[in-house]
């Protein structure tokens, strides 16, 4: 770790510079040669195994740039990797060698475009993770969106895509107008744009206005993480892409909006409630929120019969946990695990999804999971190690994920009132989880009939992401220090204004 | 080829408790015997297992059920049978693996983890009503067990908070968690006994219970009723009890009455089943109320007895759903108004299901007398609980006789009656009475009973020495508490035994 010299631009920015130059040579060679179906796949892991390897050389250069605008800290190392490491499952999930044809309508398929977008958005993703200042996270967070609105609007030959895509842009457009309006008067207010200048001057300076962009900003982040009241777009738009792109879509707007919480959270210092009066205001508006977010996600859940909208409002409570652990403030690790976790078995169902086939289009309805037990026991085994984990089972890495969010909450040094009932709503709202979900296991296990639909199993590498995600899910859930003890540095970050380390041996007391 | 692998674990947990013995049988978790390795030591958790008196017993018997349940559905099991025994063996990885957890976080890893399983194999190879069962009894049970998840991490922050912050899951050294003199203890209390209360069954939160045994394969309702209900008295003994006496203490009464009301309505809800599993499903109710009661009552024959009503009921019930099993795959079906009259054609079965309901009942000189007086004489000796409480339980046992001698007596005496037996293409066409296969899985249930009748003290010699040092956990524990409750007479502090000892 090299404190002494500040990085350079191109240090930093190396991997995004890779994704980006990836995703054009993706997009052209995508144009020139239509027939072959293998080369964006590809092209595309090597661009994310580069730049998984140039993230490893930035991580050397802790610190940030001489300009300001951008710097790597252990976060912006760990979410680079998290996001190439998801993005390489992604490309294997998506990943259709034999294809259909295009022509065909109602039939799903997976272009050039599609890999191009995804890296264009990993890319904005990484640029999030290492920005410094409000200009650069506003870029990131557009460059994460953008792509996925083109991805959604051309997932599948279907009407409702395009609805859905649409209804994601406008809606998406509107959040980011907030988002742009909340950092302008935030630097109009404190004259800074860095995190750190923001921070200090919101040390010593107050301002009756203060609430104001604060607020924007958070309901503007509250879109991309999918929480509650920016979460109304999440059924129609994961029903209508297909579900290669819902499953981006429930990992990368999100991880990106939690990651830019986090800095905000961070310009408050090291205890979101501590500072009065705005703080304190801040923080209860999140805490209702998160509040709300779990209960009525779960709520919406209980009424789909479509899996992929249960599947979306299962992702707007799986937000409200989240949210839980970013009111801790030094839970960074433990969002970062969770957010892990999630993203695996998300995918790990979406591409069991993706594989079965009706009508030239998906099957989307539960009922439709009907008999898969029976006809493919691989496939419904893999389905339920993915259900169990976002339930929250233990042996499953998303127990563990779970674990680590709770417990942020129940340590005594979090500053979060009543973090007691927040911990028993988060707890409740696990279990009712658990009714949803069961009705997908329900589906493919339980109920009389023959599994109707084709599964399009000549797939090798959809059939090698599903695997990879199942057994990571497992080995996560039983032996999570793989990952998660790499993570935890993540909170002991010289960089972040945040001081109160998770599992810090204080000797305060009640 | 699963039934291979069971038994082979039960044959290592038969090595294991020759070694238990053979080390001497001490109180401390044998430090020969456990084994741990490195899990998530950011939060102090790790994976360590451990045996001592209180677990070992419970393995056994986890480990005798779970071979004997599959050697049993040999005969009812016909669709995705790997499946079926695949999910069995997770299942008895589970449950073994609740009572060998010395770790808080595995112990509740496991025990939620049986739930998965479980939920599948009711769902999938159950019976009429499987969906409603299945999915009743996943989410009663998970909604009480993450109440419980909340429950222990709270304690082990508190635990943490007091000794420095060293995080730590080790339930031994979580024994020594102060919680203070007010109101924390009862509301962890009542966090844990969410978890707990909807496994036991307790009443009032038994409904999932009937149902799921009603509707589980034979091999699912033996595994459920004989091992999977201890995992909720097993995390009383083990955990609620030595972490929580104080509020133990006070909600006793609470508690007692309620065992005593889920033993009086379980028994009275059993007697007028028109279907044969129902009644024994509501019998482990209304049992389970007396094993409750003895857990409660504060002295070292309260808990022996009730470790050994646990391993008791395990067996006993476990054989009577197996019998019944054996005459379902006969009959295909479980209703009284069908069946009668069976000890004609079944004379081994009707010597079994009679020698196992006497077991159950209690009849002096089988297992099931030992443990009841045991917990009888606990209770009327209890300074927390006393001799009315005593009292009610006795009639329990007049009523549990009632209901299973009117079993007896509609199911095997009386003229014959049953209904046609049609024969399906691919059945195994089963003898008339028990094949020696069936007879050879209940065989060494009734050893066990007749051994634990007449000689109980294979059990008390290897559990004497932990039941009395969890005792003398709880009682010092509780009495340091109380003591520090009188002395802190000038903060009025709400507890409502403390005000009358004061005045």
């Amino acid at each position: 770790m090299n404190l002494i010299e500040n990085p350079t631009l191109i240090q930093v920015m190396l991997p995004i510079i890779i994704l980006l130059c990836g995703a054009m040579v993706v997009v052209l060679q995508s144009v020139i040669k239509e027939g072959c179906r293998c080369v964006s796949p590809l092209l595309s892991l090597v661009t994310l195994v580069l730049a998984l390897m140039a993230n490893q050389c930035a991580s050397k250069h802790l610190g940030v740039v001489d300009d300001g605008s951008v710097g790597t800290t252990l976060l912006s190392y760990w979410v680079a990797n998290i996001g190439l490491l998801v993005g390489i499952l992604l490309v294997f999930i998506s990943w259709r060698p034999d294809g259909f044809g295009e022509d065909e309508p109602g039939k799903v398929y997976i272009t050039g475009e599609f890999f191009a977008m995804m890296l264009f958005s990993i890319a904005g993703l990484l640029l999030v993770g290492v920005s410094n200042n409000l200009i650069i996270l506003f870029l990131g967070l557009e460059l994460v969106s953008m792509p996925t609105y083109i991805m959604v609007t051309l997932s599948r030959n279907v009407f409702q895509s395009k609805e859905a895509g649409l209804k994601y842009f406008f809606l998406g457009a509107l959040a980011a107008g907030i988002l742009a309006y909340g950092f302008a008067i935030l630097y109009g207010i404190t004259g800074a744009l860095e995190y750190d200048q923001i921070a200090t001057w919101m040390q010593s300076n107050t301002s009756p206005y203060f609430v104001v962009p604060f607020l924007l900003i958070i309901a503007g982040l509250c879109y991309k993480i999918a929480a509650l009241p920016m979460h109304f777009y999440v059924g129609d738009v994961y029903q209508g892409a297909s579900s290669p792109v819902s499953a981006l879509l429930a990992f990368m707007p999100k991880i990106a909006g939690f990651v830019s919480i986090t800095f905000i959270f961070n310009m408050f210092g090291t205890d979101l409630f501590a500072m009065a009066d705005l703080g304190h205001y801040i923080g209860w508006t999140f805490w209702i929120l998160a509040a709300l977010t779990m209960t009525v996600g779960n709520t919406l859940a209980l009424m789909q019969t479509n899996t992929k909208r249960v599947m979306a409002y299962s992702s707007v409570a799986h937000t409200g946990y989240m949210m839980t652990a970013l009111l801790v403030g030094a839970a960074t690790d433990a969002i970062l695990f969770y957010m892990a976790v999630y993203a695996i078995a998300t995918l790990g169902i979406f591409g069991v999804l993706s594989l079965i086939e009706k009508d030239g289009d998906e099957a989307q309805q539960l009922m439709d999971l009907r008999g898969l037990g029976r006809a493919y026991p691989g496939l419904a085994a893999a389905l339920a190690v993915c259900v169990f984990s976002l339930i929250g089972m233990p042996l499953t890495a998303g127990f563990i994920g779970k674990l680590l969010v709770f417990s942020a909450l129940v340590n005594d040094a979090t500053p979060v009132p009543c973090n007691m009932i927040l911990l028993v709503i988060g707890l409740i709202n696990a279990a009712i989880g658990a009714c949803y979900y069961l009705r997908i296991l329900k589906a493919s296990f339980i109920e009389e009939g023959d599994f109707q639909f084709t599964v399009y199993n000549k797939s090798k590498p959809q059939i090698i992401g599903i695997t990879l995600a199942t057994l990571v899910t497992i080995a996560l859930g039983v032996m999570p220090t793989m990952l998660y003890s790499k993570i935890e540095t993540t909170a002991h970050s010289e960089k972040s204004p945040t001081a109160v380390v998770l599992f810090d041996r204080l000797s305060s007391t009640d | 080829m699963a039934l291979l692998i069971s038994t082979a674990t039960f044959g290592l947990s038969l090595v294991m408790l020759k070694q238990f013995i053979a080390n001497g049988v001490t109180s401390d978790f044998d430090k020969a015997l456990t084994y741990t390795i490195s899990f998530l030591p950011q939060i102090g958790s790790s994976f360590t297992l451990g045996i001592d008196g209180i677990s070992l017993w419970l393995v056994l018997l986890t480990n005798l059920l779970t071979p004997l349940a599959i050697w049993q559905s040999f005969s009812s099991i016909k669709i995705q049978p790997r499946t079926y025994y695949g999910l069995m063996l997770l299942m008895q990885m589970g449950m073994t693996g609740v009572f060998l957890s010395t770790d808080l976080l595995w112990f509740y890893m496991f025990f939620e983890f049986t739930l998965v399983p479980l939920f599948l194999v009711v769902g999938i190879w159950g019976g009429a009503n499987k969906i409603q069962a299945a999915f009743k009894l996943f989410i009663y049970t998970m909604a009480g067990g993450v109440l419980t998840f909340g429950g222990l991490l709270f304690i082990v922050w508190t635990h943490a908070s007091q000794t420095g912050g060293a995080l730590t899951f080790d339930i031994q050294t979580l024994y020594a968690t102060d919680f203070g003199l007010g109101n924390t203890q009862i509301w962890v209390f009542l966090a844990l006994f969410a978890g707990f209360a909807v496994k036991v069954p307790l009443f009032p939160f038994h409904t999932w219970l009937p149902l799921a045994h009603t509707e589980a394969p034979t091999a699912g309702s033996v595994i459920l009723a004989g091992v999977l209900l201890k995992l909720g008295t097993y995390g009383f003994l083990r955990i609620v009890l030595p972490i929580l006496p104080e509020a133990s203490d006070q909600l006793a009464p609470l508690i007692a009455m309620l065992s005593l009301v889920g033993l009086v309505y379980g028994a009275l809800a059993a007697w007028v089943q028109p279907d044969i599993k129902k009644l024994v499903a509501y019998s482990s109710v209304s049992h389970l109320g007396v094993c409750m009661l003895g857990l409660f009552t504060f002295n070292s024959e309260g808990l022996s007895g009730s470790l050994l009503y646990m391993i008791n009921h395990g067996i006993s019930t476990g054989a009577l759903f197996l019998i019944i099993g054996m005459v379902y795959d006969r009959y295909h079906t479980r209703a009284f108004s069908e069946l009668g009259g069976l000890a004609k054609k079944m004379p081994i079965m009707a010597f079994f299901m009679i020698f196992f309901s006497m077991s159950s009942v209690g009849l002096p000189g089988l297992n099931g007398f030992i443990s009841e007086f045991v917990i009888f004489v606990a209770t009327f000796n209890s300074t927390v609980l006393g001799p009315w409480y005593a009292l009610i339980a006795v009639s329990g046992v007049i009523l549990s006789a009632i209901y299973m001698l009117y079993l007896c007596q509609h199911m095997i005496f009386g003229p014959f009656k049953a209904p046609e037996v049609v024969h399906h293409e691919g059945d195994d066409v089963l003898p008339e009475d028990l094949s020696p296969r069936e007879w050879g899985i209940l065989l060494p249930l009734a050893i066990l009973v007749l051994a634990l009748g007449i000689y109980p003290k294979i059990y008390f010699s290897t559990t004497n020495a932990a039941i009395d040092q969890l005792n003398t956990t709880i009682i010092v524990k509780r009495d340091a508490i109380q003591e520090a409750i009188k002395k802190s007479e000038a903060t009025p502090v709400v507890l409502n035994r403390n005000i009358t000892e004061i005045k």
